[in-house]
C-alpha cells in the first residue's frame, strides 16, 4: 500500500479546510494514482476501464470527502472506494453480459492473454491469469500482499476481514497459483 | 524486491505485475482530474467567501418554523375543542324524561317479562346477598309463608 506522506495530520487538516481541499486533493491525487491505478487493473485487466473506474474512485472520494473522519488511514479509505469500484464494475458487467462467475473469469483471462499494454515478461502473464482464475476475494487478497506487499492489519481495514483468515485466504491463493501452473505447464 | 519464499512457482517470478500504462498517462492524469472534478463552494472558497456568497435568509425563512410550530398547538387546541362539542351533544338523556320508558317501566307485566326474567337463581341471590338479606332467613320466611298459606287454605276448603 502506499506508505504514508500523505497519511500525515497536515494533509488531512488540508483536506478539510475550506479554500485548501481542492489544492490539497490534487496532492492526493498525484500520490495515490499509480498504486489505486494497479489495484483496480489487477481486477479488471483492461486499461480503459481502469481509467474509468480510477476517475470514479477520485470523484466518489471528492464528493465524499466529509466522509473521511481521520479515524482510518486515508490510504485505507481511498483504496476501500477503489477496490468497491472494481467489485461493482465486475458484478454489473456479468449482469450486462449475462455472464457466470466461471465465464467472467474465462473472458478475463483471455483479456490478459490478448493484452497489448505488456512489458514481455511470460511468466507475469501467466501468473496474472494464474491470479484471475482465483474467487474475487482471494484475488484482492493476493494482490495486495503479493504485489503491493501490504500488510495483514492494513488490509484487514480495508476488506473488513480479520487477519487470521486474510492469511488463510493467501495460501490458499498461492497453493491455486501453483496448481495453475502445474496444470498449465 | 522480495521473492515469495513461502511458494517455488512465485519464488522464480519478480514481483511485478507486467502490466504497462500508455505513455505519460500516469504524468498526465492528475492536472486532467483535478480540472474534472465539480465545483464544491463549501470546500472550494474560504469560509469568508462561502459566508459573502450565502444569500441573507429573508424574513418569512427565519419565523416559518416558529409559525408552523404554532400552526401545530393550534391544530391541537381545535381538534380537543371540537371533541369536547361532540361529548357534551351525546350526553344521555334521563329515562324519566322519555315517557316511553317510564311507561314501560311502571307496567309490572313489561318489567316481570323482560327485566326479571333475563335474572337466573344466581342473579337474584347475588343481588340479595348486596342487599344484606341471608339466603337462610329468607328460605325460613317462605317456608313460614307457604305454611300459614297452606293452614288458611285447608281451614277453607270444606272437608272431603
Amino acid at each position: 500500500m502506499a506508505e504514508t506522506p500523505t497519511d500525515n495530520i497536515e494533509l488531512i487538516e488540508r483536506l478539510r479546510t475550506p479554500g485548501k481541499a481542492r489544492e490539497a486533493f490534487g496532492e492526493v491525487i498525484r500520490i495515490y494514482t499509480e498504486p489505486l491505478y494497479r489495484q483496480i487493473r489487477r481486477l479488471v485487466q483492461s486499461h480503459e476501464d481502469t481509467n474509468d473506474l480510477l476517475q470514479n474512485t477520485f470523484l466518489k472520494a471528492w464528493s465524499s470527502l466529509e466522509n473521511f473522519r481521520g479515524e482510518a488511514r486515508l490510504s485505507t479509505w481511498l483504496y476501500k472506494i477503489a477496490i468497491n469500484e472494481a467489485l461493482s464494475f465486475l458484478a454489473k458487467e456479468r449482469k450486462r453480459q449475462g455472464l457466470s462467475l466461471d465465464d467472467q473469469e474465462a473472458a478475463i483471462i483471455n483479456t490478459i492473454a490478448a493484452d497489448t499494454d505488456i512489458d514481455g515478461d511470460t511468466l507475469a502473464l501467466k501468473l496474472r491469469q494464474a491470479i484471475a482464475s482465483l474467487p474475487e476475494k482471494q484475488r484482492i487478497v493476493f494482490n495486495m500482499r503479493y504485489y503491493d506487499e501490504t500488510k495483514y492489519e492494513d488490509m484487514s481495514q480495508i476488506l473488513g476481514t480479520s487477519v487470521g483468515a486474510l492469511k488463510a485466504s493467501y495460501h490458499l491463493a498461492v497453493k491455486k497459483i501453483e496448481q495453475y501452473f502445474s496444470s498449465h505447464d | 524486491m522480495k521473492k515469495d519464499a513461502s511458494s517455488p512457482i512465485l519464488s522464480r517470478i519478480n514481483r511485478r505485475d507486467g502490466m504497462t500504462v500508455p505513455e505519460g498517462y500516469f504524468d498526465t492524469f492528475a492536472d486532467d482530474m483535478l480540472a474534472r472534478l465539480p465545483q464544491r463552494p463549501e470546500l472550494d472558497l474560504d469560509a469568508a467567501a462561502a459566508a459573502a456568497l450565502t444569500t441573507p435568509r429573508t424574513l418569512w425563512q427565519r419565523i416559518r418554523p416558529y409559525a408552523y410550530m404554532a400552526a401545530m398547538f393550534a391544530g391541537v387546541w381545535c381538534m380537543l375543542k371540537m371533541f369536547s362539542l361532540m361529548s357534551d351533544q351525546s350526553s344521555l338523556t334521563p329515562i324519566d324524561d322519555n315517557p316511553i320508558i317510564a311507561e314501560a317501566f311502571s307496567n309490572d307485566t313489561f318489567v316481570n317479562d323482560y327485566v326479571i326474567s333475563d335474572l337466573d337463581d344466581q342473579d337474584l341471590y347475588d343481588e340479595l346477598m348486596a342487599s344484606g338479606i341471608d339466603a337462610e332467613t329468607l328460605c325460613d320466611s317462605l317456608a313460614y309463608i307457604d305454611s300459614i298459606e297452606n293452614t288458611s287454605m285447608s281451614e277453607i276448603s270444606p272437608k272431603q
